[in-house]
């Protein structure tokens, strides 16, 4: 599903050059529930930005889906993030001005989906996440588990190959985080490809894998 | 297309108050060159209307060199007689003093034919015009126009009253309407009298019978041009090919000027209309560039669920022409408004402003050619941002 070799970036940060990653190498199989631990500044976001196909590398190979990420342009890469990658991040990132119906039928607006078939997709979408009574509430009138369940629903509305969550609890109480947990299980029983990036433990703990990163190396851990 | 422009309706709504100030540059840029040009052609309308009411189907001639063979009466009675032309209105004018009430005052005097009527479009208000039996007979009588009578007689119904021009006493047979062509409109504050061409030899020393000027009308199946070519061809016969004899001006030459001057101010004030409009474009630019900026997380979450740079790049160049073609709308609508209000005001003038279709269709496109040049730099500036730079702005 995913194929990571020697992928290296660095950043410069004023002069000094800081290697964000460093010749990592990773693979993950279809249906996995992978998550991607490490401290802040571990090079885990610059990870989830290349994974998500929002950053491309300096140095090294990506293979998604059996896609050479490399080789396309940013056009093209726009392509690729709607049609295979759902995202969910800490931020729940909804846009404010939409009501949640339209934060979820996004990404399928970018895909040209004709009106009905989105509106029933997102109807669908939104059931899975337990929220299809809040359908027409704005962003601001949800609760933040509420938020993330659109962000959610966002991500899944496209039937994507992966979806990527980048500290989708960081933001939330423990109990809440516990029924967004539930949700990446039960989206991970129903046959999703998951990658979680976390700090936390036992949050990680949670995945059928974790990938340790540190410095930019990626090491596996046995749980 | 039609979502991203539902989207931009969206944007613009969320904020409306920034959207109407924003529009407010393109609503006065509009306004203004709509409403300055309707009313220039609105003028130039009813002014060409009431010239060439009168005057285009006439030529005036003035003969300077008579290489000793003055033209008479009888001549002109010949040409007219056996050219093709219309009607020919031989005319002489002298000032003299009007003698009212004891208290003298100037007039200006016409002798002409009864044909002169026809030729200047006059209006009589009641009595008669000079008849050719007045010619004949060299009689005592004379036309006047409404303000003569109020100034020299003290009442417009004055037919058969006595008025002393020069010394001499005339009979009063007819009074003409002022108002009711743009040249009577013009002298309608002067003091004219119109008597019989024979007559009015005998008022000055100065005056002769000789006829040196005159005005030709067409006839109806007649082109001012043709009626001129016919004219030039009789006199350059009558005087020996001599081009300098004589001079024919026609009022086209006026509408032309005219036509010239309104559409010289035509393009002056829509030229000024415009550089409003472009003022306003700015307007839009600026605060396009601040939406972009303030959006910018918006921007990388849309770019991040798959949203490439030319729909980013749409979104925000429809956002800057819708704004543009409601701010045009609104200018429109509001022209519309003044310029029934002006109409109504000023209806006395018996101009009609109406909204000048041409100057509509312009605007619109101007609008929306200001709102693209404007629109492209925010939008392409959005377009152009980095997926991950857009998310992790402010947090």
């Amino acid at each position: 599903m995913i194929d990571i070799k020697n992928l290296s970036k660095v950043y410069l940060v004023g002069d000094e050059k800081v290697s964000a990653l460093d010749h990592a190498s990773l693979h993950i199989y279809p249906m996995e529930f992978v998550s991607i631990i490490g401290p802040s500044g571990s090079g885990k976001s610059t990870l989830m930005n290349i994974i998500g196909c929002l950053d491309v590398a300096d140095a090294g190979s990506y293979t998604l889906d059996g896609l050479p990420i490399e080789e396309y342009t940013e056009r093209e890469l726009a392509v690729i993030r709607n049609r295979k990658i759902g995202f969910v991040f800490q931020s729940f990132n909804l846009i404010p001005k939409l009501t949640a119906e339209e934060n979820v039928e996004l990404p399928l607006i970018y895909q040209k989906v004709k009106h009905s078939e989105r509106k029933k997709r997102v109807k669908e979408a939104l059931e899975r996440v337990g929220l299809a009574n809040r359908a027409h509430h704005m962003p601001t009138e949800l609760s933040g588990g509420q938020q993330q369940r659109v962000a959610i629903a966002r991500a899944i509305v496209t039937n994507p190959k992966l979806i990527l969550a980048d500290e989708p609890t960081g933001a939330l109480d423990s109990k809440t985080s516990r029924e967004i947990m539930d949700l990446f299980h039960e989206l991970h029983e129903q046959g999703n490809t998951i990658v979680l990036i976390t700090h936390d433990n036992g949050i990680a703990r949670q995945a059928s894998r974790a990938i340790h990163i540190l410095d930019g190396r990626i090491s596996e851990v046995a749980l | 297309m039609i979502t991203s422009f539902k989207m931009a309706l969206r944007s613009i709504g969320s904020n409306k108050m920034r959207a109407v100030l924003t529009m407010l540059g393109i609503i006065i840029g509009v306004m203004a060159l709509v409403v300055l040009v309707s009313l220039v052609n609105g003028a130039t309308t009813s002014v060409t209307n009431s010239v060439s009411g009168l005057g285009s189907n006439m030529i005036s001639v003035s003969v300077s060199d008579n290489k000793g063979k003055p033209v008479y009466l009888d001549t002109v009675d010949e040409w007219m007689a056996k050219t093709d032309v219309g009607l020919i209105a031989p005319y002489l004018s002298t000032t003299s003093t009007v003698v009212a009430d004891g208290e003298s005052s100037e007039i200006t005097v016409y002798g002409v034919t009864p044909e002169f009527y026809d030729v200047q479009g006059l209006t009589l208000s009641m009595g008669r015009f000079i008849k050719s039996s007045d010619i004949a007979n060299h009689t005592y009588v004379c036309v006047i126009n409404e303000n003569t009578a109020t100034e020299a007689i003290g009442y417009i119904d004055c037919i058969g009253e006595a008025i002393h021009i020069g010394g001499i006493e005339y009979t009063i047979v007819g009074v003409l309407s002022d108002n009711s062509s743009l040249t009577t409109g013009i002298t309608s504050n002067s003091v004219i009298a119109y008597m019989p061409f024979t007559s009015i030899i005998r008022l000055s020393d100065s005056i002769s019978s000789e006829v040196t000027k005159f005005y030709v009308s067409a006839p109806e199946n007649k082109t001012i041009d043709e009626v001129k070519q016919a004219v030039t061809k009789v006199l350059l016969e009558r005087f020996e090919d001599d081009e300098d004899a004589f001079r024919i001006s026609s009022q086209s030459v006026l509408e032309d000027a005219m036509s010239n001057i309104t559409s010289i101010l035509t393009l002056l004030l829509g030229g000024i209309a415009a550089i409003s409009l472009i003022v306003g474009g700015i307007g839009i630019m600026n605060i396009m560039l601040v939406t972009v900026t303030e959006r910018t997380r918006e921007i990388g979450i849309r770019k991040a669920v798959g949203a490439s740079r030319s729909t980013i790049l749409t979104q925000f160049l429809m956002e800057a022409v819708v704004l543009c073609m409601l701010g045009c709308g609104l200018g429109i609508f509001l022209s519309w408004v003044i310029l029934q209000v002006v109409t109504t005001v000023v209806s006395s003038l018996a101009m009609t402003f109406a909204l000048d279709g041409k100057v509509v269709l312009i605007a619109v496109l101007f609008c929306f050619l200001i709102g693209v040049v404007f629109g492209l730099y925010p939008a392409n500036k959005a377009a152009k941002m980095k997926p991950i730079d857009a998310l992790h702005y402010g947090g």
